[in-house]
This record gives structure tokens, sequence and C-alpha cells, in this order.
């Protein structure tokens, strides 16, 4: 029900209410007053009721007054009746007093007299004057029917101004609902309502809408780019998985074409198998680089990072053949072993990838003559350097393979490695930086901590 | 056809992939050369031209796509075969638009590549000997030697793919043609294959004759194929 419907609805009903009190208070002292009226007439004519009873039959209806219509004179036991009574025979007077009787429809108002010592009557009598209230009660009927309808008109016409003030009232409301009603629901980030709508009231219940319309807009948003990147991420990693997919088909091809001699077969089939390897890692790495875009902050925990690193670089060690070197270093004046609040997991796919990627590209001409692989990583609080004396990367690729699906010509990865370890990196508020290494090759530098600001 | 005449240069910068098809193609019968990168592509041509070229379409550098367009522009007719790893309809119709002649979506079948260059080798050799003439179709005219178009003196700005499929209509006015007798006569696809090549070079051509301001007269018969329509 709209606002000032109900304000309408509340004042017609108040109102209603109220006149119904105070019409029946009204009708109670009316007729009081109408009876009261008639009482008084009877009361003046007590004074003359002896004599009025002494004259007895003779008595005419005009005589008695236009109000007191009769009497009944009670003396020794005889009872008669003068002036115009109902057909109807009123009660016998008993003793003095005042009452009302219903006769043949009609109200009468009796009032009983005692008299003493009237001539023709005797020592002792009493006098009943009677008056119909017949007059009063219909002036009471019709009064009580004006203020009725008079009620009816005031609640009527309240109701009505109720509703107009309402619509006054409810203004702000409506400018609201109707501001709430442009809201575009494909810019989330223009979902405000305004701030002043000319009632305290309502501007509270536009400041807290707006407050959860900013909240739900924020979600929305979030939402949206988790849409997008997951959108973007499942075309680029069916992109991926074309490829190592392609090369396994044809390698298969060949092997079931029949016109391959038995050891080119058997080199097909084996490079059928590397690339559904590959397939495979690439499925791994995909599943990492969805984990590291949708982190969940429960993942994190204070983490020793340099019995984490020794662990991760130990297993990618055994891989290939590298001098490998940990360096673990306290950071400023933090206790050697403070532990950063960092995601583990993640920690160790992001270390694991740049080990992974220096024993690769470390020795593009594995002959005797070059000199070995040395890797160094040095932990510093929530920082890990990486260094190799590898042939480093071009300053001009650098960028681009921090990119997903980017890498070198003669890489054979999945393209993936540098871009998981990059979004690890930005899932803890840090970075990952490529630069040259003093040891001749790359230096990654992973920072797993938003960077310190600046004093 | 011998294999001097069926040279097939592979221009793929993925390792596995590049070797596993150029061991496959020699297995049917195609003198391969191949590449990583559309530069060393470009030497290459330059140097001797093949008869048919098979790209990647993500190639480190310069795109797949680009070298479409560089030798389009220079004036290489070699018939070329793009290879996506993105099935999106924007990809595989970007190199289409760039010059190619068809295209093929990773993963392939072996079989499939090598019937498809095959026929495009053949279908070039058999345009670059035949020299008919003149070819008009009410306000059509097609000079098939120039290899030039025009429509109410309006020249079309056709690619090499687009003028055979709207010569092949326009010999056939009022004739319905099925897709599959369109592959046979302008791609020369004499097998059962599963493309849509043909509605794509269509819609091109629906698109240079709206350029030329001339009416659309390729009709599609539903179920049926295309048709040139014959005022």
């Amino acid at each position: 029900m709209r606002l000032a419907t109900r304000t309408g609805l509340a004042a017609f009903g108040s109102t209603t209410v109220s006149l119904i009190f105070l019409i029946a208070v009204f009708q109670g002292v009316f007729s009081n007053i109408l009876l009261e009226r008639v009482d008084r007439q009877l009361e003046a004519r007590a004074d003359t009721a002896p004599i009025l009873a002494a004259v007895g039959e003779r008595l005419s209806h005009s005589e008695l007054s236009a109000t007191v219509a009769g009497a009944q004179v009670l003396a020794d036991g005889r009872l008669t009746s003068l002036g115009l009574l109902p057909d109807h025979p009123l009660p016998p007077p008993v003793e003095p007093g005042w009452v009302t009787v219903t006769i043949g429809g009609t109200r009468w108002r009796l009032h009983t007299i005692e008299v003493f010592d009237v001539p023709q009557i005797g020592d002792e009598a009493l006098v009943q004057l009677a008056a119909p209230l017949g007059d009063v009660d219909a002036q009471a009927r019709q009064l009580r029917r004006r203020a009725w309808l008079l009620g009816l008109v005031i609640a009527t016409a309240t109701g009505f101004g109720g509703y107009w003030l309402g619509s006054l009232a409810s203004r702000p409301m409506t400018a609201l609902r109707r501001d709430t009603g442009r809201l575009d629901t494909t810019h989330p980030d223009q979902w405000q309502v305004g701030d002043h709508y000319r009632s305290a009231d309502v501007d509270d219940v536009a400041a807290t809408l707006n407050a959860t319309l900013s909240r739900l807009a924020t979600a929305t948003e979030r939402r949206q780019a988790a849409l997008d990147a997951a959108r973007g991420f499942a075309s680029s990693a069916t992109h991926e998985l074309r490829i190592p997919l392609q090369g396994a088909l044809t390698n298969l091809n060949l092997a079931a074409s029949g016109r391959l001699g038995a050891e080119e077969q058997a080199e097909v089939i084996a490079l059928a198998v590397d690339q559904v390897e590959r397939m495979g890692r690439a499925l791994s790495a995909v599943r990492a680089m969805a984990e590291a875009e949708f982190v969940d902050p429960s993942w994190f925990e204070p983490t020793d990072l340099a019995e984490l690193v020794d662990a991760v670089v130990a297993a990618e060690g055994r891989r290939g053949e590298a001098e490998i070197e940990i360096v673990a270093r306290a950071e400023g004046n933090r206790l050697p072993h403070h532990q950063p609040w960092v995601w583990p997991d993640g920690v160790g796919i992001a270390v694991a990838n740049i080990v992974r990627n220096a024993l690769i590209h470390g020795r593009p001409d594995p002959s005797a003559t070059s000199p070995p692989l040395r890797i160094r990583v040095s932990i510093e609080g929530p920082r890990v350097t990486i260094d190799d004396n590898g042939p480093g990367i071009a300053f001009a690729d650098r960028a681009r393979l921090l990119e997903r699906f980017e890498r070198g010509t003669t890489a054979p990865g999945s393209g993936l490695g540098l871009a998981i370890a990059r979004q690890v990196t930005k899932a803890h508020g840090g970075s990952l930086t490529l630069d040259d290494s003093p040891l001749g090759g790359t230096r990654a530098c992973l920072h797993f901590a938003p960077p310190d600001p600046i004093p | 056809m011998t294999a001097e005449t069926n040279r097939v240069l592979v221009v793929e910068d993925d390792e596995a992939v590049r070797t596993a098809v150029d061991r496959g193609l020699r297995v049917h019968g195609f003198n391969v050369g191949s590449v990583a990168d559309a530069e060393t592509a470009l030497v290459r041509i330059a140097a001797r031209p093949p008869d048919v070229l098979v790209v990647d379409v993500g190639l480190p550098g310069m795109s797949g796509i680009d070298l479409c367009k560089r030798l389009r522009s220079i004036e290489v007719q070699v018939p070329i075969l793009i290879l996506s790893a993105l099935d999106q309809v924007k990809d595989r119709v970007g190199g289409l638009q760039a010059g190619a002649d068809d295209y093929l979506v990773k993963p392939f079948d072996l079989e499939e590549l090598a019937l498809r260059l095959k026929a495009l080798v053949r279908r070039s050799e058999l345009i670059s000997v035949s020299s008919e003439g003149a070819l008009a179709c009410g306000a059509l005219w097609l000079n098939l030697d120039r290899r030039t178009a025009s429509y109410d003196g309006a020249s079309l700005d056709l690619s090499q793919r687009e003028f055979d499929l709207l010569a092949a209509l326009a010999a056939n006015p009022g004739i319905v043609l099925s897709r599959v007798r369109l592959l046979e006569l302008v791609w020369g696809y004499d097998f059962d294959t599963d493309t849509n090549v043909v509605d794509v070079f269509i819609g091109y051509l629906r698109r240079k004759f709206d350029a030329a301001n001339a009416p659309r007269i390729i009709e599609t018969v539903r179920g049926v194929g295309f048709v040139l329509k014959v005022s």
C-alpha cells in the first residue's frame, strides 16, 4: 500500500474513532440536558400541583403547560386522572420521586409529589405529574443523525487530507524510489542514489542504500573480473592444449599410416608420448595458474620461508645438473626466524618454476667446454632472489615473458611458469622482477609481500 | 605430380608440431621445408617460392596473418593454408581475409592436411595454365586472363580465392551449386571434408559487392548451396 494511502486511511480511521467517542459523549450530555428541561418544567408545576389537584377535572391541557400533559392524583385510595394522559393507564403513584416509563412506545417522565391538607382532596395525597418524552426523543434522534452525518464528512475529509499530506510527506521517498529505479544494471560503478532528499529519514535510507549498493557493486565488479579472467583463461588454456595435442595426433597418424619403418615407427610413438606428457604438464600448469588467480585468504599462514625454499630447491635440483647454493639472511631488525605470512603452496610453485627455468635455460649448450651451471637462491624476509650464470634474458623480452603463454622461441615449456610465479607474488601484494644477475645470467626477484611503504 | 612440383613450406614455431608435420607431409609425398618464424619463411620464399604454404597463425614476431598479408602485397600468389590453435571465428577469418586460401584448426588430421594441400597445389597449377578470356553475366564482368572483376563498371577488389569462387558461380548463372561442388570447383577438394570455408568466402564476396555498391547477386539456397542471380 502506498505511503500516502496509508496516511489517508490512518487519518480517516483515527478521526472516525475520535468522532464516535465524541458523538457518544455529546449525545449523552444532550439527552440529559433535554431531560432536565422536562424535569424543571415538571418541578415548576409541582408548586401548583395541589391547586391543580383541587380543581380536578376542570383542568385542561393548556392550563398544565406545553410539556406537562396531565397528572394523576391518589387520595384516600381513589385515583383521579387529569389532562391528556395515554390510553394505556400510567402506573399509579406510589411514592414521591422521579421515574421514566414507556407506555405504548412513548416514554413518559413522571414526577410524584406528596401534598398535605388540600381542600376537596384531603389531608394527604400523591400527585403524579406526567410529561411525554416523544418530542425530546425525536430531537435527540435528529441531533444524533446530524452528528453522525457531520462526523462522516469530517472523517472523510480528514482521510483525503491525510492522503494529500501523506503524498507531500512521501515525496522524498518517491524521489528515492525513482532514483533507485534508474540505476543502470550494466554499470555497477554508477550504482549510487542521491544523498539529499530533504528528509532526514529518507537521507538515512539513501545512505544505507548507497553503502549496500557500493558493496554490491564491488562484489559484482570482482565477480565480473573473475569471470573475464576465467573466460580468457579457458580460451588461452584451450589454445595451449591444442598444440601438444596436434603434435601427438600427427605422430599417431604417422604411426597408424603403415608407411614407416620399425625404427621410425618407434620414434614417432615416443614423440607422441612426449606430447601427451607435455599435455599433462600443461594441465598442471593451467590448474596452478587458476589457483594463483583466485587465491583464498585462508591458504595463507606464517611460514618458515627458508625451510620451504630449501625443500623446493632440493626437489627441483635433482632434475638437472647445477651447483645450487641457498643463502638465508635476516631482514632489517627482524629476527632471523621471523615467519612471513604467505601462501606456502603458491610460494613453492613460484620458486620451483623459477629454479626449473634456470635449469632448463641455464645451459643451452651443455657441452663440456661451457662452465657448470650455478644457481644461487637468497631468502631475505618475504623476498626470494634466484640468480644464475646462464645466458640471461634480453631486456626487451623480460616484460613479455612474464605474460601467460609467452615463451622464448626455443623454450619447450607451457609458457605459464613465469606467469604463475608472477601471479603468486601478486596474490601476496608483491611482484616478480627479472634483472641481470651478478652471476652473469638472470636474476629473478620474487617478493611475497606488498612493497615497504616509503618512510 | 612429382616431388619437384609438390613443394610445401611449413611455418610453425612449435618444434614438436613442426617436426611431426614435416615428417608426416614427407610420408605423404611432399617435398617439405620447415621454418620456425615468418622472417625466415620470407627469405626462403624469396629464394624459391614453394607450391603451397602451411602457416601457423600464432608465430612469434611477425604473425602468420601478417605473413599472408605481406606475401599477397608483394604479389606472391602461392596457395596458403593457415593453421590455428584458436577456433574462434575471428581468429581464422583474420587469416582468410589476409589472403589465405583455407584454414585448419588444431588438432587436425594429417591425412586431411595432406589432401587439402595436394588439392590446393593441383588447383593453382590448373589456374596458372588456364586462360579463357572473359566471362560476362548481366552487369558482372570477369576478365579471366587478368583475373579482374567489375560490376556495372565498378571494379571489385577480390583476392585470388574470391575471384575463383565468383568465376565458378558466374560460369553457372542461375544454377544452384552445392558447397561440396564449390569446394571441388574452387579448392579442388574432391574428398569428403568438414569445412565452412565456402560460407566464409561467400560472406567476403558479398561484402565486396556491398563495398562497390553492387546488388547482392549471390543468393543462398537454404539446404542446397549458392546461386548467382541473373537479372
